[in-house]
């Protein structure tokens, strides 16, 4: 039996004062993950794309009230003059005549993400970061190399040190991936993470065990099995829960908080008020917990969309390679080329009320074309 | 497009009044609805904020009612898939912040001034 969601829970999803816009600076990357499923066709952010989003965002400030972006890649650091050109416009946008809230969310490597890059970042409103490690030092390497084949763990280590070090505010989450070939390198990298973080309350962790997504290396990625995944996942958080009894808002990005909490009104906030609506500390000053809220993919909302580098814009940052997730294209002019027909198959969750369909839409997505077609 | 409306229990929405324009921006051709949207959420009544979910849900992700087919599972693992590209193993991109297991409340601000 299908678990349904009631209609006052998706009304705030569909809020047209809000904007989503996950952005692919380039979908290159400088690593080569044993597990990707991306297959790096597409370079930079053409000019043109950029311009476009540029001039999205200076017009939908006459009606928005709320704007996200999110970065995503390939490494989205390794274009990181797209993401400063685009971030600091925003800011700058979201602070003029017609101003709105701004937040920033970046899904990156690390590698790329040095102290300076970080300040520069942080200024510019990317106040969220999701980093992975696969393990502890020469364990992390055997899955994520660089694309020239050497180690990655030292840079990304010490550029997370150096955000811990930090005075930002700002929120990372380290995901943890589990493999079977990882799980003690794992347990010995959560214990550094408890040591080392374990009282900074703007890190927080997730165990996330490797999936099979597809792509071009899809047949030699071998995940856990259900069975060791759970167990392993639960023994690593309960030793993380032990030293972060507060983790109530790990499970939102700053970006999502934002998009799924009330407005008190269309002010630009400072960096501080931003942080807060996702810091964990901030959940202790609550006088009760609020209900929990709808859990739906950005992929299910209509106001959320990802711009490829290619300018194609679409809803899931899995399917990439699916016709189905082409809903559009970004002109030069800000105006998006809408594919009639193409948005309504990831909207169906809102109009059946199906759980499952709002939390994936991708899930069973009605074919379109003739042919199903394989993420590659 | 043809959408499957479920209409009770949950009251599903009008998605074919949904759509978005050039700018991205969400279109409601529906009054009402776009009058619940933007009107209801901006400045919720305190006793709403403190209690929205009045209606007959199952009690959201955090409670009870908790599907199997769904990422909130209690096992850690999510089992939502994509059948129809042929993805073999259990998997959830995990991407989207959110859908994650054992979701906890959102840290929403007091909505007291």
């Amino acid at each position: 039996m299908e678990s349904l969601v009631n209609r006052s829970q998706m009304l705030p999803l569909l809020d047209p004062r809000e904007l989503e816009l996950i952005l692919f600076s380039t979908e290159q990357c400088n690593f080569r993950c044993t597990y990707c499923y991306e297959d790096f066709a597409i370079g930079r952010m053409r000019r043109s794309v950029v311009q476009g989003v540029k001039r999205l965002i200076e017009r939908r400030s006459e009606d928005l009230t709320t704007l996200s972006l999110g970065w995503f890649g390939g490494e989205p650091l390794v274009a990181k003059d797209v993401v400063f050109e685009v971030s600091e416009h925003a800011q700058r946008v979201s602070r003029g005549a017609r101003p709105f809230r701004y937040f920033s969310h970046m899904t990156t490597n690390g590698s790329l993400l040095d102290r300076s890059t970080l300040d520069r970042l942080v200024n510019a409103g990317v106040n969220s970061y999701q980093i992975s490690l696969d393990g502890w030092g020469e364990v992390h390497d055997v899955s994520r190399q660089r694309a020239d084949g050497k180690g990655t763990f030292d840079r990304v280590w010490k550029n997370i040190v150096g955000i811990h070090e930090s005075e930002h505010k700002l929120h990372l989450l380290v995901r943890v991936h589990l493999q079977p070939h990882n799980l003690d390198s794992v347990r010995e990298l959560t214990s550094v993470l408890i040591r080392e973080f374990g009282d900074d309350k703007r890190i927080d962790l997730f165990f996330k065990p490797v999936g099979n997504w597809g792509g071009p290396k899809s047949a030699n990625i071998k995940p856990l099995s259900r069975e060791e995944a759970a167990r392993v996942r639960t023994e690593l958080e309960q030793s993380w829960q032990r030293v972060r009894a507060h983790s109530q808002g790990q499970r939102l990005s700053s970006a999502e908080a934002v998009l799924s909490a009330p407005r008190a009104s269309a002010a630009p906030e400072t960096t501080a008020a931003r942080t807060a609506a996702s810091a964990p500390e901030s959940a202790s000053a609550r006088p009760a917990a609020p209900p929990a809220p709808l859990i739906a993919c950005y992929a299910a909302r209509p106001n959320s969309l990802t711009v490829r580098a290619d300018g194609r814009v679409g809803k899931c940052t899995v399917m990439l390679s699916d016709p189905r997730n082409d809903i559009g294209k970004m002109r030069p002019d800000g105006t998006i080329e809408l594919n009639p027909g193409r948005l309504a198959p990831w909207m169906r969750g809102f109009g059946s009320g199906i759980r499952s369909e709002l939390l994936c839409p991708a899930q069973n997505m009605p074919k379109q074309t003739g042919e199903l077609l394989q993420v590659k | 497009m043809e959408h499957e409306m479920t209409l009770d229990p949950h009251e599903g929405i009008r998605v074919d009044t949904i759509t978005i324009d050039e700018l991205g921006r969400i279109t409601i051709d529906d009054a009402e609805l776009l009058e619940q949207i933007t009107g209801g959420k901006k400045e919720p009544p305190e006793d709403e904020a403190k209690n929205p979910q009045s209606g007959n849900s199952s009690g959201g992700a955090a409670g009870g009612g908790v599907p199997t087919n769904t990422c909130n599972s209690t096992d850690g693992i999510c089992n939502i898939q994509f059948p129809d590209i042929k993805i073999p193993e259990d998997i959830f991109c995990g991407f989207n912040p959110l859908c994650l297991p054992d979701p906890k409340p959102d840290p929403k601000p007091d909505p007291k001034p």
